[in-house]
């Protein structure tokens, strides 16, 4: 699990959180592994990926790939109005695009508000599930964006590097 | 010193290697009769350039290495050491050395200490070989030496009788010599003592009548007093410009106030590193050009490090795309109401061109830094072999890609070894051929249409038709004696392949052509041969101008778009229905005059829907590549682009099929195809079926 997200209980300082919607589920990110957000574009799709796998962009001359994580994590449907948004993300010194329902807000959360992970989740891996946050009535499911990224089920990474 | 040095290494790492690369360029252009005196200082100065920055950043077996070698030169260029062969292969034998302690420190390369040793050895006794024959001394004798340099304290300077006392005084230390008598007052003498005992006590002695006392290095290896003063100049010239500053005060003779200064400044500087009057105007800004790190030579250049080069390149490209979009906005405008506005975005458009034009012309380099290896290459070889080759190289001055520069050394050199090897004859065969004895390999680049054409030829006995026939049916290979010349030249590609009679450790392994040419292919590139029996070979090696833009064919599949490198392509044709055969009903054949080609059904292979399925109404694209062809079916050809490489892997990973990705003028990703690949899959596929 990666460091950044890892809040012990006793843990007062707040780190704030990226919140966006997927199928009506609200899910946190680590705030510092957030580049921009901008709208959905055209993507230019790419042969034998999978089909979360949106395909390329380009981001000011850079070949950033789009997935979407409604089709991963198989919430809401995946559809594409100018309305749909692209969180673009540093990890791992890579640059990937997530494409999300609605980006919320960012919060800030004390390790006190954070709790364990429930023990069922269908479609993601319970590695890449930080904890559950509760922010004022709201549930927030905090991702470690960063190691679900790399993992070698989003096909992103060579298998070499991975 | 608290700060940390480690952010200077690279700079002096670059900065050594440039100064090998000329040592070893001007060693190989010296005449050995009519040495040029500006040669034989400019290789002094690159050695003595290593040693300095070597020592302050405290690599001492460069340091100490140089020094011996600075000290051989110095003698050289003196006119005290005859320049010979022996002496050159010396100089480039440590100049090797050196390299190889470079990269030690650099990459953490092993090192061996063995070999600097020996040929440190050897330059000693080069140096010395002179100096003990002068003087009668055992050879060990100038390792000993010492010269002082100093300005005489008392009024009474210039005259022989305080030389003469001073003489007296220093004989305890040693045979002493006068090397330079001071004519003024403010002129540094120069004494030479042999078999020194004490140099900082003879110092002592000095410094008793004189001020501004320095030691030099003498010929060879001095004591690591003078050694460590001489590093370290930027110690010494000031006190003594201070202290002839005040002697001049008192100086009844004094010259113009303004130009007293300078001119002690000069001196101390000068003779401080050497002892030429006929260079002083060129060796004083010496010592100051190293204070600051810098190259010698002062050219006006910086270092920039190629990834913000690349950035550069990148962020100029983004700038031409969102000038293609603005454009595109633009034609939708009434053009007599936006009148002001189209012209604006022409500007826009020519400028951003230029700029781009400007900014690629950054990365580009003269091919000079990979032709001014081969005279050493074909020195070294041609004694090997026992062969007479001149090197003949022309348009050193073209200027291709960085990239490519570092990539095509490899294939180059294997090139011009294998015209020594296997090229140029023996003396004995060339004269009973009726050839001059020595034969001749000629390098040459230059620009034509679009890409960097390098050629590599001789004047030796040419390809063997008939050995290369014979060793193809030898290895099993199917072969004519109908085929024509240029294909039976092409056998020597195969992996492999060699016609050397017997293996020498310069080529004929047969391990080189194949990857000869598989680099340069991959560079984008391609090799042909030309060759006459008796009269000699020629290989062509055509490039393209840089690796971050290749020129491609965008055709269509489906909904998408994607670029095939026109290096590849031989033609594209619309299909008859009677070309088109199957193979155990999967497998497509498409019949091209006489020759059935495998078919890559791009749409299928990439899983596009809503393309072209009917072949008779789409478009086939034939590829070659290594000789291997390949039908590629897509829908439509679209046009003919430059287009700027991009790497798919940087945030994504390897795509099978896909070489990497470009950005289309509309701001779109399209994919570039790896043709390679994709003629290789219809190979396998054709013979997985059979």
């Amino acid at each position: 699990m990666n460091k950044n997200h890892t809040i012990d209980d006793g843990d007062q300082r707040k780190h704030e959180f990226l919140t966006f919607v997927l199928g009506g589920e609200e899910y946190a990110i680590d705030i510092l592994r957030v580049q921009e957000i901008r709208s959905y574009d055209v993507v230019t799709p790419i042969a034998h990926a999978p089909e979360f796998i949106k395909g390329v962009i380009n981001l000011r001359g850079a070949i950033v790939p789009i997935i979407d994580l409604r089709i991963k994590f198989g919430l809401g449907k995946p559809e594409y109005t100018p309305f749909t948004v692209v969180v673009i993300l540093n990890v791992g010194n890579r640059v990937v695009g997530i494409v999300v329902d609605a980006v919320s807000d960012v919060v800030a959360v004390t390790g006190e508000q954070m709790h364990p992970p429930p023990e069922l989740s269908r479609a993601v891996d319970l590695r890449y599930i930080t904890g559950l946050a509760m922010v004022e009535e709201r549930m927030l499911i905090v991702v470690d964006i960063e190691g679900l990224m790399l993992s070698a089920d989003m096909a992103l990474v060579d298998e070499t590097v991975a | 010193m608290s700060y940390d040095m480690s952010q200077f290494y690279q700079i002096f790492f670059a900065e050594a290697a440039e100064h090998l690369e000329s040592m070893e360029s001007l060693l190989l252009a010296l005449d050995h009769q009519h040495p040029d005196r500006e040669q034989l200082n400019a290789v002094f100065r690159a050695a003595h350039s290593i040693k300095g920055s070597a020592g302050t950043f405290g690599f001492g077996d460069m340091a100490d290495l140089t020094h011996v070698l600075e000290g051989l030169l110095d003698k050289v260029r003196k006119g005290e050491l005859p320049v010979g062969n022996a002496l050159v292969d010396a100089c480039l034998e440590a100049r090797d050395v050196l390299g190889g302690q470079l990269a030690t420190h650099r990459d953490g390369a092993p090192a061996d200490p063995a070999a600097a040793a020996a040929v440190a050895t050897r330059l000693a006794a080069l140096a010395t070989g002179d100096a003990a024959s002068a003087i009668g001394a055992p050879s060990t004798a100038s390792a000993d030496a010492a010269v002082f340099e100093f300005v005489c304290d008392a009024p009474e300077a210039g005259q022989p009788a305080v030389l003469e006392m001073l003489c007296e005084e220093l004989a305890d230390f040693g045979t002493v010599s006068v090397e330079r008598h001071a004519t003024s007052s403010m002129a540094p003498w120069r004494l030479r003592i042999e078999n020194c005992r004490d140099a900082a006590a003879a110092g002592d002695v000095i410094a008793f009548v004189a001020h501004d006392v320095s030691v030099l290095p003498a010929g060879a290896a001095t004591g690591d007093a003078s050694w460590g003063l001489f590093d370290e100049p930027a110690t010494l010239p000031a006190p003594g410009l201070d202290d002839s500053w005040g002697l001049f005060a008192d100086e009844p003779m004094a010259l113009p106030e303004g130009a007293a200064p300078r001119q002690v400044a000069d001196d101390g500087a000068y003779g401080f590193f050497t002892d030429l009057p006929a260079l002083a105007s060129e060796t004083s800004p010496f010592p100051r050009v190293r204070q600051t790190g810098n190259a010698a030579s002062g050219e006006s250049t910086i270092r920039v490090g190629v990834d913000k080069v690349d950035l550069i390149i990148n962020q100029v490209g983004e700038l031409v795309i969102t000038h293609a979009m603005l454009q595109q906005i633009a034609n939708a405008l009434d053009p007599v109401q936006f009148e002001r506005l189209h012209a604006g975005l022409a500007q826009l458009e020519r400028n951003s061109r230029d700029l781009q034009a400007s900014v690629m012309s950054v990365r580009m380099v003269p091919i000079s830094t990979v032709f001014h290896r081969f005279p050493r290459v074909v020195r070294d070889l041609s004694g090997k072999l026992g062969k007479q080759v001149e090197l003949k190289m022309s348009g050193e001055n073209t200027e291709l890609d960085r990239g490519l520069v570092e990539r095509i050394v490899d294939p180059l050199t294997h090139l011009v070894r294998n015209s020594l090897d296997h090229g140029i004859e023996v003396p004995e065969k060339r004269l009973a051929a009726g050839k001059p004895v020595v034969g001749t390999v000629t390098l040459k680049a230059y620009q034509h249409s679009g890409t960097v054409v390098i050629e590599v030829g001789d004047d030796g006995s040419g390809l063997d038709r008939e050995l290369i026939l014979a060793k193809a049916r030898e290895r099993g290979m199917v072969v004519s004696d109908s085929l024509g010349d240029a294909e039976v030249w092409g056998l020597i590609f195969e992996a492999g392949f060699s016609t050397a009679e017997q293996v020498t450790d310069v080529s004929g392994r047969g391990v080189g052509m194949d990857v000869v040419r598989r680099n340069i292919t991959a560079l984008g590139g391609r090799i042909d041969i030309e060759s006459m029996a008796s009269i000699g070979t020629r290989m062509t090696v055509r490039l393209p101008l840089t690796l971050a833009i290749v020129d491609g064919m965008s055709v269509s599949v489906g909904s998408e778009s994607y670029i095939v490198p026109l290096g590849y392509v031989l033609e594209s044709l619309q299909p008859e229905p009677g070309m088109i055969k199957r193979m155990g009903g999967v497998d497509v054949l498409l019949q091209v005059r006489g020759d059935y080609l495998p078919v890559v059904v791009l749409h299928e292979l990439f899983g596009i829907c809503n393309a072209e399925t009917d072949f008779c109404r789409g478009i086939m694209v034939l590829l070659e590549v290594d000789g291997r062809r390949a039908a590629m079916f897509v829908d439509a050809l679209l046009g003919q682009h430059q287009v700027v490489i991009k790497s798919l892997e940087t945030n994504y990973r390897k795509v099978p099929g896909v070489a990497a990705a470009t950005i289309m003028g509309d701001g779109r990703v399209a994919c570039i195809l790896d043709a390679v690949a994709l003629v290789s899959k219809a190979d396998a596929g054709i013979a997985a079926a059979a």
